[in-house]
């Protein structure tokens, strides 16, 4: 399969200027992070708020520059190209982007149909009017707003969030892209209309061949979307995971991802009601700004030993990597489906 | 199982300058003593509005149009409604209480987390002579702030915004236990916070109920929460109460259309994929709520009559249903 | 040739079409509520007295001085001045120079605040900094004084420089604001999403920007129109400028000059201006008001 984007070496760190009494304060906010994005799949990036998946999201998209490390596209270095010239401008198009907070991410005062038109007439200046709205339709049917006239008038403060979120995918198709980023689409819409727009991503990622970089912190939906393609989990800017999504969900090595499928809770009261105990040592986080050479995970690895505080290495298993030193203590995991109902 | 608050027949109403929006309609809902009852629903089901009113804090234009809210927390019956002023102050924290979601912190950003405690603690507590009060104060706060595994050293002296989320979350939960309340309202505690934070902090919770039986109200749309956590279940939608019934009879026999729906769509680790499928349609607009059953635009199962009638609420035992598909096999 | 034609009435139908939705948008914009449907009538009553009165009521400056300080009748409505001339016929004069003035000096305050805000807002930098500068100079030196000094060294004589200096004021509070919501709007998710989708800066400036700025400018337009009358007869009666003895401002210091503070048969003379200037003035602030409710709850709500 034909690798489409490629992130290389790719470290962020942002800095917060120093006062008279305090020094200047360095996030190292995503380490040497080194991701492969091959044509027509669906990623994961699962993690908590803190791990820098927005901020790989925004790296991808191109509204983050990197501190250092490179960012490939076809190949070719993104960030090497003269930034007005006609390769970052592709560059531009064929990435796009969904927010998470679809109100924020229409302009109030714009008709949806004036916003959707906005970068069709940007980009396809040789389409005449009745073209565009030819368009427009096909993109309202494709994420199932119909009749679209209906939806076109009006302002965004008066579609349901469901309906908003459809248009954001709508705008993001209009430029035909190779890829999309979505940064918790869902999170902010109704639990029983979550399910439908993920189906929609999963479906134009099937129909049209359009990848998707999945962003969130909830693994239910990402197992979801995920089905059947990857999943990635990091934690405070490093990837600790990486392999097929069921793989991970039934046998996740990593502690880190067995601690947070401990966590999610379970929606059948049979097995919710069962006693678990969270795998994790502490509720303190690492520090940001103090971060070592070693593991992330330290502090909070009920494994942790002295050699964790020194570098760690992927470990391989087929496609799927971990990065762990200490393996071999952890256990297998046993999933709440293996567990006999009923019993404590 | 004693009741410690019921609501009967509750209607809310929203009055607007040009007209008025029915939140809340015709709601009448027990809480258990000493348990813990969920209150599930999405936007527009008026699970908020119902649960704000408990303490009368409805935002204004809100107003309780009819109903009764019946308190049994100290061996007597106290219509909440009828309360005065004075009561409600003295009642309000004291016996229930109630934890925000993350975003509207009941926190005063501009006092530290214990001055804050002590005041409301010295507000409740005029008839003591100042000195023993600011006293009890802090060591309550103390004893509290260990409770949810926080160290009092350290965040008794911290503003609001230098707490992280989770830590925030725990802050708040001690200070609605400052006054030893009988009931607690939780407003989708931990939306916004990680999920390793989530089951740590729901752990206190529980401790709290186990320990102290102090009884709990939880609102929110997270149906893994309410399976693992909740001993009732209440389901609202369009501002009507769906059903009614313990956490095992809700998911387990899955008698209503909605919260059947509810529990199909939510993405699990543990259910096949293709088992999964969402609602059709979208959640209701409440100013124009649709005839009838106010879900048969999305129900699966829709007869002619649910367009138009009204389904009455059928019991069985504890367990409440408010659809038409149970109308000759349980009773009114 | 028929195709031609066909083509000609399509785009005819077409700019019709347009123009019928801008009126009738802005029908319920400056209509659409009690307040804004009074004010606005205030206003265009004004208008109109302003363009047609004269023609209706000529005004002649001939003097006659048995006519001298008639009281109100229907003859003259508000009397007669000192000179037997008709008041009433005096402020339908005037009428278009107060307005001229006022809807100048608001067009050179926006146009000023609009430019440089959204210049400020949208570079930043230096720049900014340096516009904040001068409008935190304007913000903080007395504007009286500055008017005098002004005034002495320039000839007030007609409407354009009056309202240029009476607009020198009003635009740094305007071109602060401006640049603050311009700031917040910038980091706002729709105009990332431009940034993604490689949109231009022209269309990112004018048609996502400006819109959102669009209501706050408008408000603020017919509120400086309202200073801007105070203003001007503050320094008419001041002395400091006066060139068209028929502008209400020019009446006013008129009678003031001429002893109508202490005549009791001149109080039309003095109250005539006034209440004109008055009912301007309510109609500007009821219309601001209820522009305000028109425009902004749309926005606010969810």
């Amino acid at each position: 399969m034909k690798k489409l984007i490629e992130l290389s070496n790719i470290n962020m760190v942002f800095s917060k200027r120093g006062t008279l009494l305090k020094s200047e304060k360095f996030f190292h906010v995503l380490k040497n992070i080194n991701l492969d994005i091959y044509e027509g799949e669906i990623v994961a990036i699962i993690g908590e708020s803190g791990c820098g998946k927005t901020t790989i999201g925004r790296i991808v998209t191109g509204l983050q520059k990197p501190t250092s490390g490179e960012l490939r596209y076809e190949g070719k270095n993104v960030y090497s190209f003269i930034k007005v010239g006609q390769e970052f401008d592709e560059y531009r198009r064929y990435v796009q982007f969904v927010q998470q907070d679809s109100y924020a991410a229409l302009n109030p005062v714009r008709t949806i149909k004036q916003s959707l038109e906005a970068p069709i007439k940007t980009h396809y200046r040789h389409l005449n009017a009745s073209e565009i709205e030819a368009k427009i339709e096909e993109l309202m049917r494709l994420v199932g707003l119909v009749p679209a006239d209906q939806f076109l008038t009006k302002y965004p403060h008066q579609l349901s969030g469901g309906q908003r979120q459809r248009i954001l995918m709508a705008r993001a198709l209009s430029l035909e892209p190779k890829l999309i980023v979505a940064d918790e689409p869902v999170s902010m819409i109704d639990v029983s209309l979550r399910l439908s727009i993920l189906k929609l991503m999963s479906d134009l990622n099937k129909k049209m061949g359009v990848v998707f970089i999945y962003i969130t912190h909830d693994l239910s939906t990402a197992r979801y979307i995920a089905h059947k393609n990857r999943i990635v989990v990091m934690y405070l800017g490093e990837i600790m995971e990486e392999g097929d999504a069921e793989q991970i969900i039934s046998d996740p090595k990593h502690p880190y991802t067995q601690a947070l499928i401990s966590a999610i809770p379970i929606p059948d009261p049979d097995y919710a009601k069962l006693d678990k105990e969270l795998p994790i040592k502490s509720m303190e986080m690492e520090d940001l700004e103090k971060r070592g050479v070693g593991c992330p995970f330290f502090v909070r690895c009920l494994y942790a030993e002295e050699k964790c505080l020194e570098f760690v290495d992927y470990q391989f298993f087929g496609k799927r990597r971990v990065k762990c030193c200490c393996l071999d203590k952890v256990p297998e995991f046993v999933p709440i489906s293996k567990l006999k109902k009923g019993t404590t | 199982m004693r009741n410690i608050v019921e609501l009967r027949n509750i209607t809310i109403d929203y009055n607007l300058k040009k007209y008025s929006l029915r939140a809340v309609s015709n709601v009448s809902l027990q809480i258990k003593k000493g348990l813990i009852t969920a209150l599930v629903g999405e936007s527009g089901s008026g699970k908020s509005t119902l649960a704000t009113s408990l303490l009368e804090v409805i935002s204004t234009p809100g107003a309780i149009d009819s109903g009764e809210i019946l308190y049994f927390g100290n061996n007597d019956l106290k219509d909440i409604r009828k309360m005065s002023e004075n009561e409600l102050t003295a009642f309000r924290w004291s016996e229930i209480s109630m934890v925000f979601q993350g975003a509207q912190s009941a926190l005063n950003p501009i006092m530290t987390i214990y001055d804050q405690f002590e005041e409301t603690y010295l507000v409740h507590n005029r008839h003591m002579k100042k000195k023993e009060a600011i006293k009890l104060a802090k060591q309550k706060s103390i004893e509290l702030l260990k409770f949810v595994n926080l160290d009092p050293d350290r965040i008794l002296q911290m503003y609001p915004h230098e707490l992280s989320g989770g830590m925030k979350q725990r802050a708040m939960i001690a200070f609605s236990l400052l006054l030893n309340p009988k009931l607690i309202i939780l407003d989708e505690p931990t939306t916004a916070l990680d999920v390793i934070v989530q089951g740590y902090i729901f752990k206190i919770l529980k401790k709290i109920n186990v320990d102290m039986g102090i009884s709990m109200l939880l609102l929110t749309h997270d149906i893994g929460v309410v399976a693992e956590f909740a001993d009732y279940v209440a389901v609202m939608y369009g501002g009507k109460l769906m059903e009614y019934g313990t956490t095992h009879e809700v998911f387990k026999d899955r008698m209503h259309p909605y919260s059947s729906g509810l529990i199909d769509s939510t993405p699990s680790l543990l259910l096949d994929i293709d088992a999964m499928k969402p609602i059709k349609g979208s959640p209701p607009d409440i100013r124009n709520l649709p005839e009838g059953c106010v879900f048969h635009p999305r129900c699966d199962f829709c007869m002619e009559k649910c367009k138009t009638i009204e389904p009455k609420d059928y019991l069985q035992n504890d367990h409440m249903v408010k659809c038409h598909l149970l109308e000759d096999v349980w009773t009114q | 040739m028929e195709n031609v034609g066909g083509r000609s009435k399509k785009i005819l139908l077409g700019i019709f079409v347009k123009l019928k939705k801008f009126f009738s948008s802005l029908f319920k914009v400056f209509f659409g509520n009690k307040l804004s449907g009074m004010g606005t009538s205030i206003l265009v009553f004004f208008i109109l007295l302003g363009i047609i009165g004269p023609y209706i009521f000529p005004y002649s400056t001939s003097i006659s001085m048995e006519d001298q300080l008639l009281a109100p009748s229907f003859i003259h409505p508000f009397g007669t001045d000192l000179w037997g001339r008709d008041i009433f016929r005096q402020i339908v004069a005037g009428t278009s120079d107060v307005l001229s003035i006022a809807f100048l000096a608001a067009i050179f305050s926006v146009v000023l605040a609009l430019v440089l805000g959204m210049f400020s807002g949208i570079v930043g930098g230096f720049f900014d900094k340096f516009i904040m500068f001068v409008t935190n100079v304007f913000l903080t030196i007395p504007s009286l004084p500055v008017f005098l000094i002004l005034a002495a060294i320039f000839t007030v004589d007609n409407a354009v420089t009056f309202a240029i200096i009476l607009s020198i004021f009003s635009w740094a509070g305007m071109c602060r604001s401006i640049r603050a919501q311009i700031i917040s709007l910038k980091e706002r998710d729709f105009i990332q999403i431009c940034k993604v989708m490689k949109m231009s800066k022209g269309h990112i400036i004018f048609k996502e920007l400006l819109p959102n700025v669009g209501s706050y400018i408008l408000i603020n337009f017919i509120i400086v129109m309202k200073n801007a009358i105070t203003g001007s007869v503050g320094l008419m009666l001041l002395g400091v400028a006066s060139f068209e003895p028929t502008n209400w401002g020019a009446i006013l210091t008129s009678a003031k000059n001429n002893g109508a503070l202490i005549n009791p048969h001149s109080y039309m003379w003095l109250f005539a201006p006034i209440l004109c200037i008055a009912i301007f003035q309510l109609g500007v602030i009821i219309l601001s008001k209820g522009l305000d409710d028109t425009l902004n709850p749309r926005l606010r709500v969810m």
